[in-house]
């Protein structure tokens, strides 16, 4: 029982570890609280939803073709929604209410399209027993994918264009000045999070299924494991997802499970309270408003 | 038939007093916080369950309900004052999340869990009971003139440019001697606290609540209110509350639209108003005008 506990929260903790992961990616690089994630993350449901269950296409290829389409929405947003504003040294909170309108634009348009009801998706699950546990393949999909994007992404920071990201996340003057694009680094790390974000979609949506106003309180997961793990050092936001997924997961033992959200906003509560840089710190710290 | 046109006039009353609750938050005080929509749901279900379980009449109830989330926000405006920006919006994000998707629902012993509360009796003030919608419209404007009323005092008054001093350079008003901590926590009491009239009015007009009435989605729109309208005035948000609620209210009434498509069309109504206003006119429909006695010291140099 604890053991099954356990795997679950390994589960949730990749979730939560690669929304926000993406989420800390834009935070960090382009110095943006990404509220559009939450739109990002509803489009990517409704184009996995379309790919497989409408069109018929096969797992690995819907999952790919909703990433490309995460993609695009990212890019979207920071060309229309967030550029404008960085042009003009628009103050912090604008960010926020053009992702709120654009999320509620977005919305809107996906239950005029689909409906107000949640889109289940139907791809192949068998569930497989690992020595008396029961483990699905979505689930051994995310907690076997997850280190792996990890590493990917260590590795993306040792390319030319990685470091350039690096470079804009640290000082994006300096950056320009020697000769670093900084809106392709924004545009490239706004699209990288995003596609990110198409993994743990995949999971929710065969799991819970998709509807129009699931976006913000998946993104809110994200949220807070970056915010537990520490900006600015994406191990940390690794790490910070797995500990929230697993303190939910095991507290099931002892607490009804409505209250799960109850205990991860605890967990987030006593980091921004008692250690607002998270578990790793910020290299990052003064550097908010 | 002319029902519809003062049940509009109802839910304008009611998310005019929510847009002037949050603006002394946001406008006045500069703070950025998303509970508001969680302390509405907290006054809806203490006054309906005090309506409802303990026979309490309508004024009674308000009180009642007003004071208990007086309380609670005065213990959470602790946050307030030791977070800023990024972290007061994910921490009253995340006391969004508790309140609506964790107490409400699960307390069932108290709230009715998912199924929520029903039959919330209708408001009786001294010998009268307010039965039709226009009875309730009556009633709503009285409130919204009141609560208009008491916010225009509160922004001209010294509390108010204490609030304002603070948004605009918390440090310089610290060094100045103003109890930053306390004036932001009292604020954050005044706006949660006065939201129960508009929970109260909401609960009893349409007689039921539960838990998904207070989505997340309502926040975005009171926003919208506040920047479309236009911030720092009392018209500002009454005119947010008045286009983005009384107007695609009143449209739908006049052309008789079938109703699916409305709900969505309304969504993006809302958010390209915020987009838009947010993108280029930030100062909203009614903008916030200079004091008269700044205008004075410029002219004097």
């Amino acid at each position: 029982m604890l053991a099954q506990l356990f795997i679950n929260g390994l589960v949730l903790g990749s979730i939560y570890a690669l929304i926000g992961y993406g989420f800390g990616l834009v935070y960090w690089v382009n110095r943006t609280f990404h509220f559009g994630h939450a739109i990002v993350l509803m489009v990517a449901g409704y184009a996995l939803y379309v790919l497989s269950s409408l069109l018929g296409w096969p797992p690995l290829l819907a999952i790919a073709g909703s990433a490309a389409v995460a993609a695009g929405i990212g890019a979207t947003i920071e060309a229309l929604l967030y550029r404008p504003l960085r042009q003009r040294n628009a103050p912090r909170m604008m960010y926020f209410l053009v992702a709120f309108g654009g999320l509620s634009v977005g919305s809107g348009v996906l239950q005029y399209i689909f409906g107000a009801e949640a889109r289940f998706v139907q791809i192949a699950n068998p569930t497989y027993m690992v020595g008396g546990l029961a483990i699905a393949a979505n689930q051994i999909a995310m907690i076997v994918a997850a280190p792996l994007i990890l590493l990917a992404m260590w590795l993306f920071f040792r390319t030319r264009m990685g470091i350039a990201a690096r470079a804009v996340a640290d000082n994006p003057e300096r950056a320009r000045t020697v000769g670093v694009n900084c809106d392709a680094a924004y545009f490239i790390s706004i699209m990288i999070a995003s596609a990110i974000a198409a993994l743990p979609v995949y999971f929710l949506v065969t799991n819970r299924g998709t509807s129009p106003d699931a976006g913000i309180l998946f993104m809110f997961y994200g949220v807070m494991a970056a915010f537990v793990g520490g900006i600015g050092s994406m191990p940390g936001i690794f790490l910070g997802g797995l500990l929230l997924g697993l303190s939910e997961s095991l507290a099931i033992w002892k607490i009804p499970s409505g209250w799960q959200i109850a205990v991860a906003f605890g967990v987030l509560l006593l980091f921004i309270l008692f250690r607002p840089t998270g578990i790793f710190g910020a290299n990052t710290g003064s550097r908010r408003i | 038939m002319s029902a519809y046109i003062a049940t509009i006039l109802v839910f304008v009353g009611i998310f005019a007093v929510l847009a002037w609750t949050y603006d002394l938050l946001l406008g006045a005080a500069g703070i950025f916080s998303v509970a508001h929509i969680a302390f509405y749901g907290i006054g809806a279900y203490c006054v309906a369950l005090l309506m409802l379980e303990a026979s309490f009449p309508f004024i009674p109830a308000l009180l009642v309900g007003l004071i208990l989330n007086g309380i609670i926000a005065a213990m959470l405006g602790y946050m307030t004052t030791r977070l800023v920006g990024d972290y007061l919006v994910v921490a009253t994000l995340g006391l969004h999340y508790v309140v609506v998707d964790g107490i409400l629902p699960n307390w069932q012993s108290l709230t009715g869990g998912f199924f929520g509360l029903f039959g919330i009796p209708q408001p009786g003030i001294l010998g009268w009971q307010v039965r039709t919608p226009w009875e309730f419209a009556a009633l709503t404007g009285i409130a919204a003139v009141l609560v208009g009323l008491l916010f225009f005092q509160l922004d001209r008054s010294r509390f108010g440019l204490a609030l304002k001093a603070i948004r605009d350079d918390e440090i310089s008003a610290a060094a100045l001697g103003y109890p930053v901590a306390a004036l932001k926590t009292a604020a954050f009491t005044i706006s949660s606290s006065v939201v129960v009239v508009a929970s109260a009015i909401y609960a009893s007009f349409i007689g039921y609540i539960d838990p998904p009435t207070f989505d997340i989605t309502l926040v975005i729109l009171i926003i919208a209110m506040v920047v479309v309208g236009g911030s720092g005035t009392i018209l500002g948000p009454l005119c947010g509350a008045i286009i983005l609620v009384g107007l695609p209210d009143l449209i739908v009434f006049l052309s008789r639209s079938s109703t699916e498509a409305v709900g969505p069309l309304r969504q993006v109504f809302y958010g390209l108003a915020l987009i838009g206003f947010a993108l280029f006119r930030p100062s909203g429909i009614v903008p916030a005008k200079l004091p008269k006695w700044r205008i004075t010291l410029a002219d004097r140099n």
